[in-house]
């Protein structure tokens, strides 16, 4: 019984690393692979932000992990204004690009932090100096 | 690839979670997020596919093949996230646990209705990791109580995408079982979305196996 027990542990293993099957669990061809290629570190999303029409940086509390790191991003790519997301584990905060001629309050942003399962801390737009 | 190569570990998979699970790890996603969960020890091994509407509930298919208790438990099972507490650095969660569905005693072809509750909670940095819960389960009239936690460490802070290590340890208490109480040190690999553990319970000699993947 004990062996079968370690031969099922073995197959589930095995499972996982299927490479084939990895990639339909998780349809890799809809994710967005830009941040495994040459990025800087501990970004989620790494398209260009600078080509985005406007900058937000949003300090967050609870970022502790990749888990955390995708479920903002999952939520904050779903919104029509968001061009971009990168998340910042090592400062805990995010950055958004907005897509030109598309705004999202601060109001929107805490609400879709909240939504995410974390908490705002503050809003940076980058025109306060 | 043939459909066949491709489906037959799924099946596998499957058929052997269809013959039960502790500690498992978040068990609520983001909003519309799917979970794939499978734990195995010397007890048991399960399979928890879940959905989480909101970021504080999930609900899904859960089975459970148990050896220690001979039985098989299918059914529904409902995650709610209790409390969560947001640090500058740091998480920590509080859940509560559900499930009711029917439970076989191996060899009887009658099921009975069954179920479990359990709380979880859990505090972790980049760093360090605590977690414990304690579980009841009412298994075709057969009762048991158990306790589980955990302390772990990572060597290394990865960032995102990259391969992420952590030490465990991991303390169970089943005051029913031969050894009501085991250790198991582990190891946990986390990347992106996917997480394996691999462990050794030292005073059953058994092996532990866990797999989490999210999409």
């Amino acid at each position: 019984m004990k062996l079968n027990k370690i031969a099922f542990g073995i197959l589930a293993l095995s499972v996982l690393t299927t490479p084939a099957l990895a990639d339909e669990m998780m349809d890799h061809s809809k994710m967005d692979h830009s941040a495994h290629e040459g990025a800087a570190p501990d970004l989620v999303d790494t398209k260009d932000v600078a080509d985005s029409a406007q900058i937000v940086t949003a300090k967050v509390n609870g970022l502790v992990c990749d888990f955390c790191a995708q479920a903002v991003r999952k939520v904050f790519k779903k919104q029509d204004a968001v061009e971009s997301v990168t998340v910042d584990l090592d400062n805990g905060q995010i950055v958004l690009g907005l897509k030109a001629g598309a705004n999202m309050d601060d109001e929107t942003i805490g609400k879709l932090i909240r939504k995410s399962g974390y908490s705002l801390v503050s809003i940076d737009r980058g025109d306060d100096a | 690839m043939s459909f066949l190569s491709r489906a037959a570990p799924v099946a596998a998979c499957l058929t052997w979670a269809a013959l039960a699970p502790i500690a498992e790890a978040r068990p609520v996603s983001y909003p519309g997020g799917w979970t794939a969960m499978q734990m195995n020890n010397g007890d048991a091994s399960s399979l928890h596919i879940h959905y989480s509407p909101t970021a504080s509930d999930s609900i899904g298919f859960y089975a459970e093949r148990n050896w220690a208790e001979d039985v098989q438990f299918t059914g529904l099972q409902y995650n709610r996230l209790l409390k969560r507490w947001n640090g500058p650095s740091s998480q920590a969660n509080t859940y509560l646990k559900l499930g009711v569905g029917e439970a076989d005693p191996f060899g009887d072809a009658s099921g009975e209705l069954s179920g479990f509750a359990a709380f979880a909670a859990d505090w972790e940095t980049r760093r360090w990791f605590t977690s414990y819960e304690a579980r009841a389960t009412d298994y075709a009239g057969n009762q048991s109580l158990r306790h589980s936690a955990r302390v772990g460490v990572a060597p290394y802070i990865g960032d995102f995408g990259d391969l992420h290590t952590w030490l465990m340890l991991q303390v169970d208490n089943h005051p029913e079982a031969a050894e009501p109480t085991t250790t198991t040190p582990l190891i946990r690999f986390f990347k992106d979305v996917q997480m394996v553990e691999i462990g050794y319970t030292l005073e059953t000699e058994e092996l532990l196996a866990n797999w989490i993947i999210r999409f």
